[in-house]
């Protein structure tokens, strides 16, 4: 669970990758087979569709958790869940392209990676520590997506 | 009530911090059913958003039940999402705040069941639900007594491997694992088990003691050794300060040998006392000096099984794909279940041992005991019947030093067998904790 400080500074960060977002596709993929690339063929020849659902499922992450302590009794559809839609990423990954289980670390890196790179000294130690919590959280939903049950197994996110 | 099951899975997997703080990501009415072994209800936890709504362990409810419920020993979990939640109005807290609480709430006394009892000190968030709720204030925020229950920050460092426990709070053991290995029924191969896997514990670089806690001293008969020990775990046990006398170094150079007796049988076992007390002491001492510890059990559930499950923090079950060990394999879990909550070792999983595919009664043995149990407790690794056992204790040998560089290819089924304890254990090998360079 993130605190305030945190989410706001993920939310200001994304604001500066928000104009780059491409370039910064780009160097995510570039850096993780450039540091691990024997996962590059659990993706097709054409990355292009991969990078922008690596930025639309960012910018999701981002959005989900921008919400306020006080409104803790706002509910948000299933379908547009935070944990609910990577619950059931995970189990795609797991079931379908059986992505093993250090890619995690691998694609923590690199998105690491590529922020800093991309934002040079506006990725601050903030910024870096609050993005590594949501990505260990993240991550270890998608681990868990294999105990995904009922209608959170088939649930997919509606990339708008 | 409209209820829809997210998630389920098993707290031997994933730990019970990690799946709550996951799930508070939810901004769903979300409830957390725990259950034991035997798929009993233990307790329940509400969360949403982040806040902890209500908690419920038998008749406590709120912050205590959460507690108590943190500290469980529950070996499942099921994630509920509610459509039409129950009335409460109010979280008892934080979910982070809960979590240090849990963390630093007074750890029970060595051999007392009950709950911790909180120092009063800040007022409790207010609760207005329709249940009845638990108004006594949180436990102070201070050091625990001791270092086994120095609660760790939470961490937000590096991305971390899969089923690690480096987003829990919870605390973080002085001491290695103590695993016992048991089974209902005699005959199953817990020694070949437990021998041949601490044997590839040891291979992985980490510090392994092997226990023979059966009196038979079958560990020793298995490796042709009966007349070479002094003094083994029963003639120990009350006097522990004499482990480092009894431990034997094996020829794998992380693993050693704590046999079961010298060449008399003790005073202890001839007078039939109970001793489990000084299992307790010794199996303490063999954790502070190990990253694990296998404790290999006599048979049954009961006796010293039953004084060595007290003792130790984990267990691992051997079922025998036979029609017999499926017949007496309840009294696997109900022997867990008869233990006191406070004493109740975590279940690692359970090792399905002589399996034969070609014969229809052992996979008719498997088939039901997969419908009877819960079938997520097996070890994905499966071990078969094979003669290679026979020729390695006829050469007094575990299996990888039976045949010399070639040794049987069961012999790496243990081998993944200790991978997939590490998975579950959060155990990390030298090579996770120390990655070396192959190039030096």
């Amino acid at each position: 669970m993130l605190n305030t400080a945190e989410k706001a500074s993920i939310r200001r960060s994304w604001e500066l990758v928000k104009p780059i977002t491409e370039t910064v596709a780009d160097l995510f993929y570039r850096r993780l087979f450039e540091v691990a690339p024997h996962y590059r063929p659990l993706f097709k020849e054409d990355l292009a569709p991969q990078k922008r659902k690596l930025i639309a499922m960012l910018g999701f992450i981002v959005k989900s958790l921008d919400w306020r302590e006080e409104s803790w009794d706002e509910s948000v559809s299933p379908e547009d869940d935070l944990f609910l839609v990577v619950l059931a990423l995970g189990r795609r990954h797991i079931e379908l392209y059986r992505v093993p289980d250090a890619a995690y670390d691998a694609v923590g890196n690199a998105l690491v990676w590529t922020f800093d790179y991309g934002l040079g000294e506006a990725f601050t130690r903030d910024i870096r520590d609050a993005w590594l919590k949501a990505y260990s959280l993240i991550s270890r939903i998608m681990q868990m997506g294999h105990c995904a049950a009922g209608e959170a197994s088939e649930l997919r996110w509606a990339e708008r | 009530m409209g209820t829809s099951i997210v998630m389920k899975g098993l707290l031997s997997e994933f730990n019970l911090a990690d799946v709550l703080q996951v799930v508070s990501l939810s901004r769903q009415f979300t409830a957390i059913e725990l259950k034991r072994l035997d798929g009993k209800h233990y307790g329940i936890i509400w969360i949403k958003s982040g806040h902890v709504i209500a908690a419920q362990q038998g008749s406590v409810e709120g912050r205590l039940a959460f507690y108590e419920l943190f500290h469980s020993m529950a070996d499942m979990f099921v994630v509920f999402r509610l459509d039409d939640p129950p009335s409460f109005s109010a979280p008892i807290g934080r979910l982070p705040d809960l979590l240090i609480e849990a963390v630093e709430a007074a750890p029970r006394p060595e051999g007392s069941q009950a709950a911790p009892r909180p120092v009063p000190v800040d007022p409790p968030a207010p609760v207005r639900s329709s249940r009845a709720a638990d108004t006594r204030p949180a436990p102070i925020r201070q050091a625990p007594a001791g270092p086994a229950h120095a609660p760790t920050r939470p961490r937000t460092a590096a991305p971390h491997g899969r089923r690690t426990a480096t987003l829990s709070v919870a605390r973080a053991p002085s001491t290695g694992m103590v695993v016992a290995v048991c089974s209902p029924k005699g005959g199953v191969g817990k020694t070949t088990i437990a021998l041949n896997l601490a044997v590839s514990l040891a291979q992985r670089e980490v510090k392994t003691i092997l226990v023979d806690a059966d009196i038979n001293g079958d560990q020793l008969a298995l490796l042709d050794a009966r007349d070479r020990v002094p003094l083994g775990v029963y003639d120990i046990l009350d006097r522990p300060e004499a482990l480092d006398q009894a431990l034997r170094a094996t020829a794998s150079p992380h693993l050693r040998l704590l046999p079961a007796s010298g060449p008399e049988v003790s005073a202890g076992v001839l007078e039939g006392r109970e001793q489990a007390e000084g299992w307790r002491k010794v199996l303490e001492a063999v954790g502070a000096r190990a990253d694990i510890a296998l404790v290999d059990c006599p048979a049954g559930m009961f006796g010293v099984t039953r004084e060595v499950l007290g003792a130790v923090s984990h267990v691992i079950g051997v079922f025998q794909s036979e029609v017999v060990a499926q017949r007496s394999f309840a009294m696997f879990s109900r022997g867990l279940a008869a233990l006191p909550p406070g004493r109740r070792p975590t279940l690692l999983g359970v090792v399905v041992n002589m399996f034969q595919r070609r014969s229809g009664p052992s996979v008719e043995a498997f088939q039901a005991f997969c419908d009877e149990a819960d079938r997520h407790h097996l070890f994905e690794t499966m071990i078969p019947r094979s003669e290679a056992f026979a020729e390695a204790s006829l050469a007094g040998q575990p299996l990888r030093f039976s045949e010399g560089a070639a040794p049987s290819p069961v012999a790496w089924l243990f081998d993944m067998l200790a991978d997939e304890i590490f998975t579950r254990s959060g155990l990390r090998t030298a090579a996770t904790t120390n990655p070396r360079s192959f190039l030096v």
